[in-house]
């Protein structure tokens, strides 16, 4: 398999998904393929719970759908339900974009639960890939919110 | 009597206001959400109806919803609970227009008491007393401006008449200091605010929160029913409430609870009220007044016997109170611990399935929960679970008794505050007594 042989890592994905293995490793001529397949919802990880006074980063880090295994792509779920907002004003502007590049501790959204309104933070400097969720939408604990590749 | 009567309200309130109309045989109207379809109170109610979609905007504050619904049950009156509607003038004044009584004060009492300035002047007007401060802007006046502050007592504050959020503010200790403060925090007021003036009051350093329940019916009487502490508190939320305040004079606290119950008649005020007030060596200074009922009040009701939303139904009916101020007696001391679905550590929300609930019980326990082992706790309003209420002869045994409360409630699937208040109860300066409104945030902090 050539560098980045796009078409060649899709198929994959598509066998891994249609034999629904939950994880597929692959290394041909230095180069290594790590897929993982998840189950979407509410059996995602619990949050690990920052130790500090503050109401942040309810959301988890957990690797994505696909991933090449030196430019890791992760999943940001949600830690907790609620409704999901990308701006902190409505109609305001979102906190990031899709394709932007953001530090450890960035406020990407915000998660709305029990009145209190949470900050996600991202865990690592990255690049926002996609943005999973619209805003104002309710979303499950455990739900995709961003799509992150780490750099 | 009354015969039919909505609450505009969900969770344990919702229940509790329920209850208080069927001990009166009264049939209770329930109004709920989407998102509310499996709560207690629903399956008990004698009718309910559908607001609308979980996020209250679209049910709970739907004021046009909920008149409907009371249309449609043929409803004589609305009970708003508290939080939500129950402190909204104009659906006070809707209600009344739609020929139901309001289960509170009148609109206009409601908008007097709203207002921080108007609510202010009637309790000075009616001799409650208030945080001591500047009547209007500081004027050039030096002499002046320094007699007004000797005459407050130090420390004071120079706060910015248009600032806000803890900004434009400058603690002054004594007068040294006075003139300069005075020119730095209106330069100050200035550039952030566009509006250099400024005022001052009486700095509190560390008061304690302590307020005062009343009743009052349409005749003009009012009493006053003891007050209640809630100092520990955390980000203005209240934690936990007992009664009577540990430590304070109680011929004080009669005098400001007299003045209480005098500006309730004087102002007409109808309804379950409380006087919020902030308290510092022995003196008391108004804040605010709830025209509502409030979270804390079944602390009140263990310690006077008397339950103060019957009452509500009853003065709404138009019935007189039974007592005179003599009358009011209290006995032992009662706490309530607020239940939370939040980390204990972190203070994070944690809706999601209640797998168990088991409640405490026995001797001077009382819980005011619509919790039940499956419930799903909605993720779209407050965290409240319920209340856990002890009594006891003395402090002390109350204090034992909500130890042991709080052993043995079970509450699986989610998190809640019950470590934290089993720390508190722990606590030294707790179990003396009298800490201030600041004390749990520090003691977070430190810990």
């Amino acid at each position: 398999m050539s560098f980045f042989d796009m078409e060649r890592v899709k198929a994959l994905i598509a066998a891994a998904a249609q034999a629904q293995v939950d994880e597929l490793e692959l290394s041909e001529a230095g180069l290594q393929v790590h897929i993982v397949r998840l189950v979407d919802g509410p059996s995602a990880p619990a949050a690990p719970l920052p130790v500090s006074g503050a109401a942040v980063a309810p959301a988890v880090l957990a690797p994505a759908g696909a991933a090449v295994a030196d430019a890791p792509l992760r999943t940001l779920r949600a830690a907790m339900a609620g409704n999901f907002y990308r701006a902190p004003t409505p109609g305001g502007a979102p906190l990031v974009e899709e394709g932007a590049s953001v530090e450890p501790g960035t406020v990407l959204g915000i998660l709305e639960s029990m009145k209190i309104m949470n900050e996600i933070e991202s865990e690592c400097r990255a690049r926002i890939v996609r943005v999973l969720c619209g805003d104002g939408e309710l979303v499950a604990a455990g739900q995709p919110l961003f799509e992150l590749q780490e750099c | 009597m009354l015969e039919k009567v909505l609450i505009a309200n969900r969770g344990e309130i919702a229940l509790r206001v329920q209850r208080a109309c069927k001990r009166l045989g009264i049939a209770s109207v329930v109004v709920f959400s989407e998102a509310d379809r499996e709560a207690l109170y629903v399956r008990h109610a004698d009718e309910a109806y559908c607001l609308g979609p979980a996020p209250a905007a679209r049910s709970y504050l739907d004021q046009s919803a909920i008149l409907d619904a009371a249309a449609l049950a043929g409803a004589d009156a609305i009970h708003p609970g508290y939080g939500f509607l129950s402190e909204n003038a104009g659906f006070a004044e809707k209600v009344a227009q739609s020929g139901l009584v309001f289960i509170g004060p009148s609109a206009a009492a409601m908008r007097t008491m709203g207002d921080k300035v108007s609510a202010k002047q009637a309790m000075i007007a009616a001799g409650v007393p208030c945080v001591p401060g500047s009547p209007e802007a500081l004027g050039d006046d030096a002499d002046k401006t320094r007699a007004l502050a000797a005459a407050i007592g130090y420390p004071v504050i120079i706060k910015a008449a248009g600032g806000g959020g803890g900004r434009g503010m400058r603690v002054v200790d004594g007068e040294d200091a006075l003139l300069a403060a005075i020119a730095l925090t209106q330069a100050e007021a200035g550039a952030a605010f566009g509006n250099a003036a400024v005022y001052m009051e009486k700095y509190l350093l560390a008061p304690r929160h302590i307020e005062i329940q009343v009743l009052a019916d349409m005749q003009g009487n009012a009493v006053w029913l003891g007050e209640r502490d809630c100092s520990m508190q955390r980000r203005h939320q209240k934690v936990m409430e007992e009664s009577p305040a540990p430590g304070v004079d109680a011929a004080a606290l009669a005098r400001v609870g007299e003045r209480c119950a005098r500006a309730c008649e004087a102002m007409g005020y109808v309804g379950a009220g409380t006087f919020e007030f902030l308290f510092e060596n022995g003196e008391f200074y108004f804040i605010e007044m709830n025209t509502r009922v409030q979270v804390e009040h079944p602390v009140t009701e263990w310690v006077t016997g008397i339950d103060i939303v019957e009452m509500q139904l009853r003065i709404a009916a138009g019935e007189p109170l039974p007592w005179k101020q003599a009358d009011i007696v209290r006995r032992g001391h009662a706490i309530e611990c607020r239940i939370n679905a939040e980390h204990p550590q972190t203070f994070q929300p944690s809706p999601g399935v209640l797998r168990e609930w088991i409640a405490p019980s026995g001797p001077g326990v009382r819980v005011d929960s619509h919790m039940y082992s499956g419930y799903e706790i909605p993720p779209f309003y407050d965290s409240l679970l319920g209340k856990l209420i002890t009594h006891g002869d003395t402090r002390e045994d109350a204090l034992a008794r909500m130890r042991v409360a709080l052993g043995e409630l079970v509450a699986t699937g989610i998190e809640t505050n019950v470590p934290l208040h089993c720390a508190l109860l722990d606590d030294a300066a707790f179990i003396r007594g009298g800490t201030g409104i600041h004390y749990l945030e520090q003691w977070l902090a430190a810990r």
